[in-house]
């Protein structure tokens, strides 16, 4: 339930540094003052469910095609951009405040989940990612060693729809309802 | 940014008065939505990031010279969300727009409010010798 504000060392100190020169224009037309909204954009909440957990992810304007989620081990990483508002040609600009650029939010997990059965939609420009933990620590226990026919035997028959379940990387997402 | 803008925070602490008590309660753990505010010679356009509001939630007034959006994320109280249950901001304006011709729309949390100007708001173009 806590608001986890984690950078990851390392990959994360790169895209910092990539950020912080893409992020220069910014700053020097003081939208982003000592790169603040690196911090503060985007903001994120993982819940702790019966079944796992979600994480929501405020990216107002963002499709889910504009982020990247990914997940290896107990790390859940975000990654996007956010393009910079462009008023139209004639205009003059009385408040710039909402936030641009790129941007990485490493979420670490409190514990390892079903990477294959993550699934991520944008839905009003929060990015929503169920993680639900492992068959095997759901509820009510199975029996270590049971083989992959008793244990297919437990699982109830209507499961979720089949798909391409890759198992590193890359998610089978599903989309949100098409924002009109 | 001075006298000139067409419009400016109001951060009146009466903001209260006259509002019910129930919607009160609900302004609990609203933000302040950050915004892009621009002028051309014929309008207004703010854009507010309100994500998780759903056109439904959304309330945009023009009251006199102030301008207030106000708009509740759907389920975050119910959850006890450490997120922005909800967003509420108002600006006072300086210039007169035309109030018929004022509208507002949310699209993937991001509410966008255009506000035409009066016909004699609008700037004139001064020929110069």
């Amino acid at each position: 339930m806590s608001e986890e504000k984690k950078t990851a060392s390392g990959r994360g100190a790169l895209a910092e540094l990539k950020q912080a020169v893409t992020g220069l224009f910014d700053q020097v037309v003081g939208l982003a003052p000592d790169f603040g909204f690196r911090r503060e954009f985007p903001k994120h909440e993982l819940q702790v469910e019966d079944d796992g957990y979600q994480a929501f992810v405020e990216i107002p304007g963002l499709r889910r095609d504009e982020v990247e989620v990914s997940i290896s081990g107990r790390a859940l990483s975000i990654t996007g951009e956010r393009p910079r508002f462009r008023p139209p040609a004639d205009a003059r600009m009385i408040r710039s405040e909402r936030p641009s650029g790129e941007f990485t939010l490493a979420i670490r997990l409190p514990a390892e989940v079903d990477a294959a059965a993550v699934a991520a939609r944008v839905r009003d420009g929060v990015l929503e990612i169920k993680l639900p933990k492992p068959r095997a620590g759901r509820g009510r226990s199975v029996d270590v060693g049971a083989d992959e026919a008793s244990r297919a035997a437990e699982e109830p028959s209507s499961h979720e729809r089949p798909g391409p379940k890759e198992d590193s990387a890359r998610m089978p997402w599903e989309d949100g309802p098409a924002e009109s | 940014m001075g006298s000139k803008d067409d419009l400016s925070d109001n951060q009146d602490p009466r903001e209260s008065l006259g509002v019910e008590r129930d919607a009160r309660v609900r302004r609990r753990n609203y933000g302040r939505p950050a915004v892009d505010i621009y002028s051309t010679d014929v309008e207004m356009v703010v854009l507010a990031d309100m994500p998780g509001v759903q056109k439904s939630d959304l309330d945009v007034t023009l009251e006199k010279d102030e301008l207030v959006i106000e708009g509740r994320v759907a389920g975050r109280e119910e959850s006890e969300s450490a997120l922005p249950w909800g967003y509420h901001r108002r600006f006072r304006l300086r210039t007169n727009f035309d109030r018929d011709r004022i509208r507002a729309g949310i699209r993937g949390g991001v509410l966008r409010v255009v506000l035409p100007k009066a016909v004699g708001e609008r700037s004139q173009q001064v020929p110069v010798d």
